[in-house]
Order: structure tokens, then C-alpha cells, then sequence
């Protein structure tokens, strides 16, 4: 490099510059996110520190307790599950731009049909839990429908209308624990019988982990990087997510790529639910417990993956560890259980303060300090 | 140029040495531009050749990795186009920079800073009146932007830069799609300018326009200057050779075959705008395979609607559209395209490619649904990418890879890229919108070359242009719209400009009541 002998001849003074670019790389996508945990993690250590714990002695605490022991380890896995569920599918909706901030909603619908079967069907022990699984897709996908098809035939904003039904969701839940299906055995308490042993989910060893729900999640975020990437759906989805006008030129159905992928977006966020009720609970209970704002941290997976349903598992083992750690905060260090809440959303405001630098970047430019003559402009050339 | 300094003033403009990378390209390496008070200064190159890129530099709507900018002889750094509007710069640019979702007098409004900030819109009508009258511009001040067409943009763009009154205003090609008459009005302004001591640097494709205005002329290829022209030294011909590094042979008007059977014929269609007000009404045509009809008309008076309603992105209010003896009307995008339905849409940045994907993705587009990029549900990439590469080679699209995002590329290959698709099957009919806005000579002899080869296999086209000339070179016939209605169906090879003219401006051919077709909310101001 002649940079040196450049710069003597040629006086440059070097500025930087913030600049537009027209495309972010996955590198940078990746760096971003990095970046915004790393940044919410230090805002978390200073909120430790506010509250007189020390945050790397409490790093310490939580990473023996979540991390470095199996126990601990199973306990962040159960929590990534419903995560991934649920992120997964929001990432297929958000890819089409349908901001479905309902998955809780659908998480609940999930968990009410699969404990409605598991209580009441009736049906052979085999064939209990399938037909919970069936009933919660199916129930969960429902109670996005609704939201869809208001949208695509009279144009009604599906954040509100996917929102309001959360709280639908969390009423029925509580009038039918507290009414219809309240127990028979443990009368005073709001929950519902117990399932039948046919009914739960099988979990590794003595943990909580029911793995065959985890292994649901996976093949699902398999399969939606599969749709979008490789299948005529996939790219419509893409298509109607990037620009509506071009793909409604491009013959896309609006009307049936939402509705399909809303069945598959929600459908998945009501898996979460079955999972929840057929593999932690055994039963219906209140919606706080069974799930604590899972489909509401499942939109930060899904925006942390950046959209990417692959990217989705592992950003919600991430948010399954803050949800881990958390409980390691309120028992070992007697920590406000809010500080979980607060942690991820402060994820979430990195997250949306890191996306400007997505948008730009940071340019180096060479103002020469003289004109420069006929024979300056190697200054630039040899700069290669 | 240092002589200059030490002979006379500094030059309103010099850019000096001024360099820009992108992956994969050198859009402007080391160029140096100058422009004095009073001066127009053509920039001119082929597709991709750099040009908006240097204009973008100059605006503040791009940094440049090095080289130098003084605007009357002072180093000026831009960060925004807010900063270059601040130094009396102004630009109509390529791809327009409006609000689309309010409306022409609140965008206008938006670029003024000495607006009221109460009602700002209301003075303006005061103001935009002479001089959209002056330039004979026909602007709807209440449309909301989203619903003009490019062409209505364009004007309106040009409004803005106008209201603004800059000392130096720049033109990316701004006459893509005005009408003769109304470049000739626009350039009547720039004349105005000259004589006031402001300066003007010109993009443009068409060479007439560019040896009638300009004063000087920068010729850019591969992002270098490879020219410079005074005024009465250049040719069309040299500079075309210049342009491209080839001899471009001009398409002759061939004899067109004998047309065969009527493939289009349109009945008394008529569409109503959202407000139920007629976009088109009573419009009765054929078309037949085998023959080229242009479409003539002022933007904003039907040619769109006309466009949307034959290729399924708008249903008609009445009347009848037959393709091959089958009736169509009404039918969805989807299905008219795998009934041979093609379009080349007018708004290509929004509706003809998805700027955000990959050049290989929108050369499929539309036909991704068929063999051999479907292979049941599943798309084969493949053969996406081995028809990406093939089209890129075939249509000399200037994109550094089958993978870049298309929004990237300039505006004429996101143009070719629209060709490329829309153009290389067998159609049944031909819907193009303006297909060469934006190209370069060459690539302009080659769309026209496509559009003949398409009428000479067989199939109905239907040439939407604004551009008298081109019509003239390849219609066989000519429609003319004026607000929604035709005003004349000319046999091309008797027609008469003038008589064309006076259609087009309805002195001639509405026949019906003055009054019945005055809704098309047009606000003759
Ligand atoms: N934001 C960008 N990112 C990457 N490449 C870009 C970007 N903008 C322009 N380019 C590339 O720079 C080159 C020059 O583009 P530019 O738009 O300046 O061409 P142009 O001369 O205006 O062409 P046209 O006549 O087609 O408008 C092209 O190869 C284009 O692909
Ligand atoms: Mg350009």
C-alpha cells in the first residue's frame, strides 16, 4: 500500500459519513442482532446494579444455574419450545407482512381445544393425543382467520383485530376454568380436572422437557424455510411481503396466500398451546400460568431472527434462557420477577434502535483539500 | 477547471475527480463536470452508464468515495437532498420522490418552506395556477399521488422543482413522458433559466432534445467520461456511437405483413375511477394479430385504466373485452396471463418488478407458476438461475450478478429486466405502457426490434406511448384518448401530426357533450 506517499502528495482529508445502502447483507443481519443483545444486556446489568446485585457475580449465578447444568439446561429448552413455535409461525406472517400480534391469542385457542379433547372427547388412549395436536392446529389457525379475512375482504388493520382477541382468548380461558370445566377434584381451585395419563406428553428423564413437541418445533421451522425458499407459495409469500402491487401484477391470490399462510402461522402458535397443556400443565389453568406472555416474546424471536424461520430456533432458545434465567433471578437472587419482562423488552428496543444500521452504513470519504489536478485522481485509484 | 479560475468567475458547478463503487460496479470513476451560469449541460450514456448516480451525488442523496464538489467556486458537502435544496439545487429525478399517499397540492406544499403551516395547500393553488398553466401542465391538485400515473408524477415533479426556483436544477430525463408539446414547454423554461444565469444539467435518451437544448455535452460510459461536446459540434450520430461503443443502426419501418383476424375487440367499455366518476367511457376498438395500435393521449386522459382493465388489474364497469372470440372481461390477472396476456406495466419500480429481489427472481415472476421453473408446487432454481443468466446475456442487462437486488440497478435494465420477461414467449397480446421510457438508443432499436418480431409471429399489440414519434415508427394505427373517450382511430401511415394534436387536446373528435366527460376530475388550471 503507497497510502502514506498518497497522502503526502495528495492532501485528503478523510471524513465518514452516514450513508443510505440499498441491501444489508446477512452478515450485517446477523451482527445487528448480535449487537442489540449485547446491548440490552448491558442495560441489564446496569438495572442488576440499581438494584444493588452485582451483574457479573449474577451472570455468573445464572449461566451455572441455566447452562452448566442439565437441569437447567432442559428447563431453557421447555421454555424455547412454545418460542419456537409460535416464532416460527410469526416469522412466515411477518415475511407477507401480516403483523399478527395475536400468537397468544392462538397459543390459548391451542390450549383450550387440545384440553377440550383430552377432557371431554372420550376417544381411545391412542388416539387422545393426536387428536388434541389436530385440535389445537386447527383451533389456533381459527382464531387467526378471523383477523385474516377481515383484512383481505374489508381491509381491517389485522394488528388491532389479532390483538383484541388475545383478550378474548384470556376471558374464555378464565370463565371456563372458573365455570363449565372447573375441576371436581381440587374444588376452591380455578383449573380444570387433570388429563388422563394418555393425554400428556411424554418428557426426557425427570424434566419438563416434552420433547416431542420440541421436535415438532424444528420440523416446522424446517419446513417454513422450505416453503419460503422453494415452493411457488413461498415466493407469492415473499412477493405480497415485498411489494403488494408488484405481486398482485404477478397474478398473486391475496386473498388465498393470506388466508393459507395465517392457517399456518397461527395454526403453529396454537401447537404452542397443546404443547404447554399436554406437556408442562396436564390440564387447563389459568392463562398466566400456563403461558407467561409467550406469543407476545415469540414477535421478538421472530423480529430477532430477522424473519427467517431457521434463525427463529435459535433466537427463541435465546429468549427461553432470559425466561430461565429469570426464574434463577427471582429464587437465587431476589430479583423482581418484572425484570424478565423488562430484559426482553429491552431486546426488543435494541432490536428496533439496531435497524437503522441496517439501513446505512458508515462510508469513508476522501475530501481532497486542494483541487486536484489532472494526475490526483490516482489518490483514489491506488487506494484499491 | 483551475484556467477558469484564474481567467473568470468559478463555475456555478464543478465536480471534480468524483468516484463512486457499488458491489461489483464503478459507477462514476473519477468524473469531472462543470457547469456555468447559464449554461445546460447534457449528461448523456447508455443504460447503467452512471448518470443518475452522479446527479444522486450531487443532491446529497448519496456520499461519493472521493472527489470534490464547489458550487460557485466554494467545496460544498451534501448530506441530504435538505442540504442541497438549501443551496438552491433542485432535481426531477428518474424515479419520482413524492408522498404517495397525499395528495398533488400537499406535496407541492411539502417542498415549499415558506408554505403556512396551517393550510399549507391553500395559497398554493394561487401559486401552481400560472405556472402549471404556463407550461401547459394539467395537474389535479386533489388527486392523491399514489393514483397518478408516472406521467402525471413527472409533471408534478417538475411543478415542484420549478416552485422551488432553483439556482441549479437538474433533469433526469424529464421528458420520458411528456408529450412533445409540453417538453417543448418545459424547455422553454429551461430557456428562461439560461437567460436568468442558472444552470441545468440534463439527462436524456433522446438525442434531438438533448442538440436542441444543451450547450455542452458529457458523454459517460462505464462510468467514465469518455466525451465532451460543445454544442455545435455533435451529432446524433456520433454521440450514439459514443454513447454505446458501437454503430446503432436505426430499425427501419418495414413493411408490416397483411394483419390477420382480429384478436382484441373492445366494445363499449367503460370503467369508473374510485369516486364512480368514468376514467373511460363508450371505447370500441380491434385489434388485430399481426398489427401494432398505438394508443395516443396526454397522461392521466384513460391510457392507464385502458392498460389495467385488458391485463386483469382492474375490472371493467361495463362493456366487453374479447380475446380470440372469447369473452375476458373481468377475468383475473393470473388468468388472462396464461390466456397469452402480456403487459409491460407503466409504473415499473412499483408494479413491474419487486425491487427488493433478485434480478434472477423477477425474470420469473409471472412465470414462475409454469414449466420449466415449477416442477409441481416446488420451484426449480436451477433453471431460474440458468434462464436469469441467459436473459442477462440476451437483453444486455448491466447487473454485476443473476443475485442483485433489481432496485438497484438503473433505471433502464430494471426496464430491460420487464422486457426480458414479458416479451420472450409467444403471446396472444402485446399491452406495453411506454417500453422505452428510459432506454438507451440501443436498447431502444432492440425493444422496438421485440415489439415488431411479436406483431410478426402473430400476436395483437398494443403500444401506449406518449411519444408521437414512436408511435408514428411502429403503430399501423393509432387510438387517441382524450378524458376516457376516443377522439380518433388514424391509419398511421396517412396520419397527420397536427390533426393527432388536436385530438389528443379533444379540439377534435368529442363529439359528445362537453359537459358529460368533464369527470375525470381533471382541473384544467
Ligand atoms: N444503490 C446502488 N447499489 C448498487 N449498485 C447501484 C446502486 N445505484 C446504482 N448502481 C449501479 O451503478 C451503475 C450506474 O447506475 P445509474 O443509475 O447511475 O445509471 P444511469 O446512467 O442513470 O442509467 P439509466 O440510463 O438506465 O438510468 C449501474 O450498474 C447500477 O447497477
Ligand atoms: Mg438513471
Amino acid at each position: 500500500m503507497s497510502g502514506p506517499d498518497v497522502s503526502e502528495a495528495r492532501p485528503v482529508r478523510t471524513v465518514w459519513k452516514l450513508e443510505r445502502r440499498a441491501h444489508a447483507g446477512p452478515a450485517l443481519a446477523w451482527g445487528a442482532s448480535i449487537g442489540a443483545v449485547v446491548v440490552a444486556m448491558a442495560l441489564t446489568g446496569a438495572l442488576f446494579a440499581a438494584f444493588g446485585v452485582d451483574p457479573l457475580d449474577a451472570l455468573r449465578r445464572i449461566v451455572d444455574r441455566t447452562l452448566l447444568d442439565a437441569r437447567g439446561l432442559s428447563e431453557v429448552a421447555r421454555r424455547s419450545i412454545p418460542l419456537m413455535l409460535a416464532g416460527v409461525g410469526l416469522t412466515l406472517a411477518f415475511r407477507a407482512r401480516f403483523w399478527n400480534i395475536g400468537a397468544e391469542g392462538q397459543l390459548l385457542a391451542g390450549a383450550i381445544a387440545a384440553s377440550g379433547v383430552a377432557l371431554f372427547s372420550g376417544l381411545p388412549a391412542p388416539l387422545l393425543l393426536p387428536a388434541m395436536f389436530l385440535a389445537a392446529l386447527v383451533a389456533g389457525a381459527a382464531w387467526g382467520l378471523g383477523p385474516a379475512l377481515l383484512k383481505v375482504r374489508l381491509g381491517v388493520n389485522e394488528i388491532i383485530t389479532t390483538l383484541m382477541l388475545n383478550y378474548v382468548a384470556i376471558y374464555l380461558v378464565r370463565w371456563l376454568i372458573n365455570g363449565p370445566w372447573k375441576g371436581t377434584s381440587l374444588s376452591g381451585f380455578a383449573y380444570s380436572d387433570p388429563f388422563e395419563q394418555a393425554a400428556r406428553l411424554p418428557t426426557w428423564a425427570a424434566t419438563r422437557l416434552h420433547w416431542p413437541t420440541l421436535a415438532v418445533a424444528i420440523a416446522l421451522a424446517i419446513a417454513v424455510a422450505w416453503l419460503l425458499a422453494r415452493t411457488r407459495f413461498g415466493f407469492e409469500v415473499r412477493m405480497l411481503g415485498a411489494s403488494p402491487e408488484a405481486a398482485r401484477y404477478a397474478g398473486v391470490d391475496f386473498f388465498k396466500t393470506t388466508v393459507a399462510l395465517v392457517a399456518v402461522s397461527a395454526g403453529a402458535a396454537g401447537l404452542a398451546g397443546f404443547g404447554e397443556a399436554a406437556g408442562i400443565h396436564h390440564r387447563l389453568v389459568d392463562p398466566n400460568s400456563l403461558s407467561p406472555g409467550y406469543g407476545y416474546t415469540a414477535i421478538i424471536v421472530a423480529l430477532l431472527a430477522r424473519r427467517n424461520p431457521l434463525a427463529a430456533l435459535v433466537t427463541a432458545l435465546f429468549l427461553g434462557w432470559v425466561a430461565a434465567a429469570g426464574d434463577v433471578m427471582q429464587v437465587a437472587l431476589r430479583l423482581p420477577s418484572q425484570i424478565v419482562g423488562v430484559t426482553q423488552g429491552l431486546v426488543l428496543l435494541c432490536i428496533l434502535a439496531a435497524e437503522p444500521v441496517l439501513r446505512y452504513r458508515l462510508a469513508r470519504v476522501e475530501v481532497p483539500l486542494a483541487p486536484p489536478g489532472a494526475d490526483g485522481r490516482t489518490a483514489e485509484g491506488s487506494a484499491r | 477547471m483551475p484556467s477558469d479560475e484564474a481567467t473568470g468567475p468559478p463555475p456555478l458547478l464543478q465536480m471534480t475527480g468524483v468516484t463512486k463503487r457499488f458491489p461489483g460496479v464503478v459507477a462514476n470513476d473519477a468524473v469531472d463536470l462543470s457547469v456555468a451560469r447559464g449554461e445546460v449541460h447534457a449528461l448523456l450514456g447508455e443504460n447503467g452508464a452512471g448518470k443518475s448516480t452522479l446527479v444522486h451525488i450531487l443532491y446529497g442523496l448519496q456520499a461519493p468515495d472521493a472527489g470534490e464538489i464547489r458550487l460557485d467556486g466554494r467545496p460544498v458537502r451534501f448530506r441530504s437532498p435538505r442540504d442541497a435544496m438549501a443551496a438552491r439545487i433542485g432535481l426531477v429525478a428518474q424515479h419520482f420522490h413524492l408522498a404517495r399517499r397525499h395528495t398533488v397540492a400537499e406535496n407541492l406544499a411539502l417542498a415549499l418552506n415558506d408554505t403556512p403551516a396551517l393550510f399549507p395547500t391553500r395559497s398554493l393553488r394561487a401559486r401552481v395556477a400560472p405556472l402549471a398553466d404556463r407550461y401547459g401542465f394539467e395537474v389535479r391538485l386533489n388527486a392523491r399521488v399514489g393514483t397518478l400515473s408516472p406521467g402525471e408524477q413527472q409533471r408534478v415533479e417538475i411543478l415542484k422543482a420549478l416552485l422551488q426556483g432553483a439556482e441549479l436544477l437538474i433533469l433526469d430525463e424529464p421528458t420520458s413522458v411528456l408529450t412533445p408539446q409540453e417538453a417543448d414547454r418545459l424547455f422553454a423554461a429551461v430557456e428562461v433559466m439560461k437567460a436568468e444565469g442558472k444552470g441545468v444539467v440534463l439527462i436524456s435518451h433522446k438525442m434531438d432534445e438533448v442538440l436542441r437544448v444543451a450547450d455542452r455535452i458529457t458523454v459517460l460510459r462505464g462510468g467514465r467520461v469518455v466525451a465532451r461536446r460543445e454544442a455545435g459540434e455533435a451529432d446524433a450520430g456520433e454521440l450514439a456511437t459514443l454513447m454505446v461503443g458501437r454503430t446503432v443502426r436505426r430499425g427501419r419501418r418495414d413493411a408490416a405483413p397483411e394483419p390477420g383476424a382480429v384478436r382484441l375487440r373492445i366494445e363499449e367499455l367503460r370503467v369508473d375511477g374510485e369516486k364512480g366518476e368514468p376514467r373511460l367511457a363508450d371505447v370500441s376498438f380491434d385489434v388485430r394479430g399481426g398489427e401494432i395500435v398505438g394508443v395516443a393521449g396526454v397522461a392521466g386522459n384513460g391510457q392507464a385504466e385502458l392498460a389495467q382493465v385488458l391485463t386483469g388489474l382492474r375490472a371493467p364497469t361495463s362493456g366487453r373485452i374479447r380475446l380470440d372470440d372469447r369473452d375476458v372481461a373481468g377475468l383475473n390477472v393470473r388468468t388472462l396471463f396464461e390466456r397469452g396476456v402480456v403487459h409491460i406495466p407503466e409504473d415499473r419500480n412499483l408494479v413491474g418488478v419487486v425491487g427488493s429481489m433478485q434480478v434472477a427472481e423477477n425474470l420469473v415472476m409471472r412465470r414462475h407458476r409454469q414449466e420449466p421453473f415449477a416442477r409441481g408446487r416446488r420451484l426449480d432454481w436451477r433453471a431460474v438461475g440458468a434462464h436469469a443468466d441467459e436473459a442477462i446475456r440476451r437483453h444486455h442487462i448491466a447487473a454485476p450478478s443473476r443475485a442483485t437486488v433489481t432496485k438497484t440497478l438503473s433505471g433502464g435494465n430494471v426496464q430491460k429486466v420487464i422486457l426480458a420477461r414479458e416479451l420472450d414467449g409467444r403471446p396472444g397480446l402485446v399491452v406495453a405502457s411506454h417500453p422505452t421510457y428510459g432506454l438507451d438508443v440501443a436498447a431502444t432499436e432492440e425493444t422496438h426490434r421485440l415489439l415488431r418480431a411479436q406483431r410478426d409471429a402473430g400476436a395483437a399489440v398494443l403500444l401506449v406511448s406518449e411519444d408521437l414519434d414512436e408511435l408514428l415508427e411502429l403503430a399501423d394505427r393509432i387510438v387517441v384518448l382524450f378524458r376516457g373517450r376516443v377522439t380518433g382511430v388514424l391509419d398511421a401511415d396517412s396520419v397527420d401530426r397536427g390533426d393527432i394534436g388536436l385530438r389528443m387536446a379533444g379540439q377534435v373528435g368529442s363529439d359528445t357533450d362537453p359537459t358529460a366527460h368533464g369527470g375525470t376530475g381533471a382541473v384544467r388550471t
